[in-house]
C-alpha cells in the first residue's frame, strides 16, 4: 500500500501569493486534494494582494480545474471564471522632477513611520513579560514500599526495593555539668566518759558494744571498750565504780549529755538489773555530737546528666553524619545506632558536692541514602499507579521511613509514599498558545484549560488593556504550576 | 409532514440499540459507541486515533481501538454509521415547487435525480475529473408545504465513490459492518435545530479540511469545503489570517445567499486551534459579506459533531415506530 497522501497545503500557496515580491505569482495546481473552490480562494487572495496569478496545471485534472475556473485575462474575485496568464504590465514612470521629489519625500516619511510603527509593534509584542499561575487539583496517592538501603548495592533496583547506601560513622565528645540535688545529714557522734557502777559483791566487766541509753529517752550509746573489773561493793552502803567511755550510736548534738544524767542498759544481759548503773559523774561529760544537711550527688542526677548529654551529642552526631554526605544525603534519624565509648562522672552517687560533671564520648553509626535514588525508586514503583493523563506533581512526594531497622550492612524500612498526582499539563504548548494574545483572549484560553481549576495572569508592563499582549516570545512567558492546597 | 429515508448503504435490518459511529477524519480517526434508549442517544465509549503515515497502520490502529470498544461494551452491535463530510462530499437542500396536482413521491423522485446530476457535475468540475463516480448518501423530505402550490424541501447528500470505498474499507478492516454513511453537517443541524429554528453558518474545522454549511430555518441549504491542513505552525497569526482569507473567499462562493445568518458555530478538532475563536469572533465579517449584524460566534464541544451521528438512530428508530 502507498503512504497516506500528503495534504496539499493551501496555506503555503496563499503564503506564496502574500509573500511574493513580484506582481506576478505562479502557482502549480496539484492534482490531488485540491478542488475548484481552492482555486477561487487563491484567485481572491491574488486580487486582494493586487497580484497577477498564473495557475499552472500539473496534470489533466488540474488543467480541467483551471479551465473550469474560466478564461479571464485579469485576476478576478471569487467566482470569477479564469486566471490571468498575461505578463504583468510595466509600472508607469514619473515624468517630472517635482513629482519625483514628492514621491521621494513621501516614501521617506512612510519608511520613518513604518520604522517607528514597527519598533512600537516590536516593543509591544516582544518586551512584555507574562506570568501565569495555573492551579491544579491534586489527587492523593499513597503507597507503602519495602525498601532496603544496602551498602553493597550500586544502583536502584525497583523490583527488589533496593537502593544504594553509604555507611556513615561519627564520634562526638562532650562535657556537661549539673547541680547536684541529693541531700544527706552529716556530723559527729557524741563521745565522753561515764561512770560504771557495780553494786555486786564481786567485780564486774561491761563489754564493749553494750548499748546503753539515756534514762527515759531514746538516745542510745555503745560502750567503746571493755570496762573491766569494776570493783565489787566494799560495803553494803557503797557500790564499786569505774570510768569508761561511750559513743552515741547516731550523730547529733542531742546526744551531748551533762553531769547527773543516768543511763539504762539496753542489752548485754544487764537490762533492768538495778545492781548496775551508769551515770555522768562530776567532771565527766558526753559531748562533741553534731549534725548538718549537705548536698550530695544522687543517682537521679547522674541519670539526668547522662541523658541530657547523650541527647546533645546525638544531635551533634546527626549533624556530623548528615554533613559527611552530599546535600542530597538522607539521614533516617530513628535508625541511628549510638553507643557510649567513654563515660566519666566527677562524683559518685552520695558524694557531697554542689556540681556534678559528666564527660562523655559517643559513637554513631548509620546507613544513609541519596534522596534522588529514593525518588527514582518511588517513580519506578508507583509510576504504574498514576492514572492516564495524570502525572506525579514534582515536590509534593513525601516519603516517611516507617520502622527503620539498621543492621551491619543495610537499613530496612517501610517507605510510606504520599504523592499527589495532577493532570498532565503541556506547559510549552500553553505558552505557544498564549503567545500574542490580548488579555481577554488569554484569559478565555486559560479558563478553557480543563487541567487547571484556576489561573492567574499577570502581564508586564501594565499598559492599558488594549495595548497589552502576551509576549510572542514564549521565553518571556513563565508558567508556574501550583496545587489548590498551596 | 416529514418522511424519513434510511442512509443509502444501510441494511434494512432492525437498527441496534447500541452501535458504533465513526468519524474518519484526515488527521484523527474517531470511534464512538452510542446507546439508544427511550428516544435519547447517549455516548458510552470512545477512542481517538491519530492518523498514521501509512493507510495499513490506520487500519490496524482502528481495528485495535474498535476491538477495545467491543470488549468494553459487549452489548454493542458491530454495526457502524459513518460520517461523511468534506470536499469530496456535497450536501444541500432543494426546494421543488409545482402545482398541487403533482404526486409528492413522483416530484421527489424527479428532484433526487436532478440533485444527483447536479452533484455529479459539481464534484466532477470541482476535481477536474469527468469520470468521477458520485453516489447518493441520503435523501430526505424535510417538509412539504401545500397551499396554492406545492413546495417540497428535499435534503440530499452525495459523495465521491472512491472516497466512500476508502472509508468502507477502513470500516470493514476494523471488524464492523457498515450500516450506512450520513452527512455530518446534516446530523449536527438536526441536533441543533431541536430546540429552536436554526439559522447559522457552521464551520466544521477538521484537521485536514474546512467545511462551511449554511443553515436557514433549521435546514442545511448548502455546504462548501476546501482542504486545509490544520497543524501547529511557526506563525499562528499569519496562519489564521490566511485561513480567514480562505473562509472569506468561500463565503463569497455562496453567491445565492443574500444575507448570511448572524450566528456562527465552530466545530471540529481544528476549532480549538490557538487563537482561532478569537480571530473568527473579531473578523469584520460584514465588511466583505452580507451580514446585517456582526455574527455571534459559538464554539461547540469537541465531539459534538461526530456524536450528532446518533441522530441517525433517532430517525431510523422513529421511522420504525411510525
Amino acid at each position: 500500500m502507498s503512504s497516506n497522501p500528503v495534504l496539499m497545503d493551501l496555506f503555503k500557496l496563499l503564503e506564496k501569493i502574500l509573500a511574493g515580491e513580484k506582481e506576478t505569482v505562479e502557482i502549480e495546481v496539484p492534482e490531488e486534494n485540491f478542488n475548484l473552490l481552492m482555486l477561487r480562494i487563491l484567485q481572491a487572495k491574488a486580487k486582494k494582494e493586487r497580484k497577477r496569478l498564473i495557475l499552472l496545471p500539473t496534470g489533466a485534472r488540474s488543467k480541467r480545474m483551471i479551465a473550469a475556473l474560466g478564461g479571464e485575462k485579469e485576476p478576478k474575485a471569487a467566482g470569477s471564471k479564469k486566471s490571468d496568464q498575461r505578463p504583468a504590465p510595466k509600472p508607469k514612470k514619473a515624468r517630472t522632477g517635482i513629482f519625483r521629489r514628492f514621491v521621494l519625500i513621501a516614501s521617506l516619511l512612510l519608511v520613518i513611520l513604518l520604522f517607528l510603527g514597527g519598533g512600537a509593534y516590536w516593543a509591544i509584542s516582544y518586551l512584555p513579560r507574562a506570568e501565569v499561575i495555573l492551579t491544579l487539583n491534586p489527587i492523593p496517592l499513597v503507597k507503602e514500599l519495602s525498601v532496603a538501603v544496602n551498602i553493597s548495592a550500586e544502583k536502584v533496583d525497583a523490583e527488589k526495593g533496593i537502593i544504594p547506601g553509604d555507611l556513615r560513622t561519627a564520634e562526638e565528645s562532650g562535657e556537661k555539668s549539673v547541680q547536684a540535688t541529693g541531700t544527706a545529714i552529716v556530723g559527729e557522734k557524741a563521745k565522753g566518759t561515764v561512770t560504771f557502777v557495780n553494786c555486786l559483791d564481786s567485780p564486774k566487766t561491761f563489754t564493749a558494744g553494750t548499748v546503753i541509753k539515756v534514762e527515759g529517752k531514746d538516745l542510745t550509746y555503745t560502750i567503746d571498750a571493755d570496762v573491766s573489773d569494776v570493783p565489787a561493793r566494799p560495803d553494803p552502803e557503797t557500790c564499786g565504780s569505774e570510768v569508761g567511755s561511750i559513743t552515741s550510736v547516731k550523730i547529733g548534738s542531742q546526744y551531748d549529755q551533762s553531769v547527773g544524767i543516768e543511763f539504762d542498759f539496753v542489752g548485754g544481759g544487764y537490762a533492768n538489773d538495778p545492781t548496775y548503773n551508769v551515770y555522768i559523774a562530776s567532771g565527766q561529760s558526753v559531748a562533741g555530737g553534731s549534725s548538718q544537711e549537705v548536698t550530695i550527688v544522687s543517682a537521679d542526677d547522674q541519670v539526668a546528666v547522662l541523658e541530657e548529654l547523650k541527647k546533645e551529642l546525638t544531635e551533634e552526631g546527626k549533624k556530623s553524619l548528615a554533613s559527611s554526605g552530599g546535600i542530597d544525603e538522607v539521614v533516617v534519624e530513628e535508625a541511628i545506632k549510638s553507643e557510649v565509648t567513654e563515660k566519666k562522672f566527677s562524683h559518685a552517687v552520695g558524694e557531697q558536692t554542689d556540681k556534678l560533671t559528666l564527660s562523655l564520648t559517643m559513637k554513631f553509626t548509620l546507613i544513609t541514602y541519596k534522596g534522588s535514588d529514593m525518588q527514582e525508586l518511588v517513580l519506578q514503583s508507583i509510576g504504574a499507579l498514576v492514572p492516564a493523563g495524570f502525572t506525579l506533581f514534582p515536590g509534593e512526594t513525601n516519603i516517611d521511613p516507617l520502622e527503620p531497622k539498621l543492621s551491619s550492612n543495610k537499613l530496612s524500612f517501610q517507605a510510606k509514599v504520599s504523592a499527589r498526582v495532577v493532570p498532565e499539563v503541556d506547559v510549552e504548548k500553553i505558552k505557544a498558545d498564549l503567545a500574542g494574545r490580548n488579555p481577554g483572549s488569554a484569559q478565555e484560553y486559560l479558563s478553557s484549560l480543563t487541567e487547571a481549576t484556576a489561573y492567574e495572569l499577570q502581564l508586564w508592563p501594565n499598559l492599558p488593556e488594549k495595548l497589552q499582549r502576551v509576549p510572542r516570545n514564549t521565553g518571556r512567558i513563565t508558567i508556574t504550576l501550583v496545587t489548590g492546597e498551596q | 409532514m416529514i418522511k424519513l429515508k434510511l442512509p443509502s448503504l444501510g441494511k434494512r435490518e432492525e437498527f441496534p440499540d447500541q452501535f458504533f459511529v465513526l468519524d474518519l477524519g484526515g488527521k484523527v480517526l474517531k470511534a464512538f459507541v452510542l446507546n439508544y434508549a427511550e428516544g435519547m442517544v447517549a455516548r458510552l465509549g470512545a477512542r481517538k486515533i491519530p492518523r498514521a503515515d501509512r493507510p495499513e497502520d490506520d487500519m490496524g490502529n482502528l481495528k485495535e481501538a474498535v476491538g477495545e470498544l467491543k470488549s468494553d461494551f459487549p452489548d454493542a452491535a458491530p454495526v457502524s454509521v459513518v460520517g461523511a463530510s468534506g470536499p469530496r462530499t456535497l450536501a444541500f437542500t432543494t426546494v421543488v415547487r409545482s402545482s398541487t396536482s403533482r404526486d409528492v413521491e413522483e416530484l421527489t423522485s424527479h428532484a433526487r435525480e436532478t440533485a444527483l446530476r447536479s452533484a455529479q457535475e459539481e464534484l466532477r468540475s470541482d476535481f477536474g475529473d469527468p469520470k468521477l463516480g458520485v453516489s447518493e448518501l441520503e435523501a430526505e423530505i424535510l417538509e412539504v408545504k401545500e397551499a396554492d402550490k406545492m413546495e417540497v424541501y428535499l435534503f440530499t447528500s452525495f459523495a465521491d465513490r472512491s472516497y466512500l470505498s476508502e472509508q468502507a474499507e477502513l470500516v470493514k478492516r476494523a471488524g464492523l459492518s457498515l450500516w450506512g454513511f450520513s452527512s455530518l453537517p446534516f446530523n449536527l443541524v438536526s441536533e441543533l435545530s431541536k430546540t429552536s429554528e436554526l439559522n447559522a453558518l457552521i464551520f466544521d474545522i477538521g484537521g485536514a479540511k474546512t467545511e462551511i454549511s449554511v443553515v436557514f430555518g433549521g435546514q442545511l441549504m448548502e455546504t462548501k469545503s476546501f482542504f486545509w491542513n490544520f497543524s501547529e505552525n511557526g506563525n499562528p497569526t499569519a496562519f489564521l489570517d490566511l485561513w480567514l482569507d480562505a473562509v472569506s473567499a468561500t463565503l463569497l462562493d455562496f453567491s445565492e445567499v443574500k444575507v448570511f445568518p448572524a450566528k456562527m458555530f465552530l466545530t471540529g478538532g481544528g476549532s480549538s486551534f490557538p487563537g482561532l475563536l478569537e480571530v473568527v469572533s473579531s473578523y469584520p465579517w460584514s465588511r466583505d459579506h452580507p451580514f446585517e449584524v456582526a455574527p455571534d460566534v459559538v464554539a461547540l464541544e469537541e465531539d459534538r459533531l461526530p456524536l450528532s451521528l446518533g441522530q441517525v438512530a433517532l430517525r431510523v428508530k422513529g421511522e420504525g415506530d411510525e
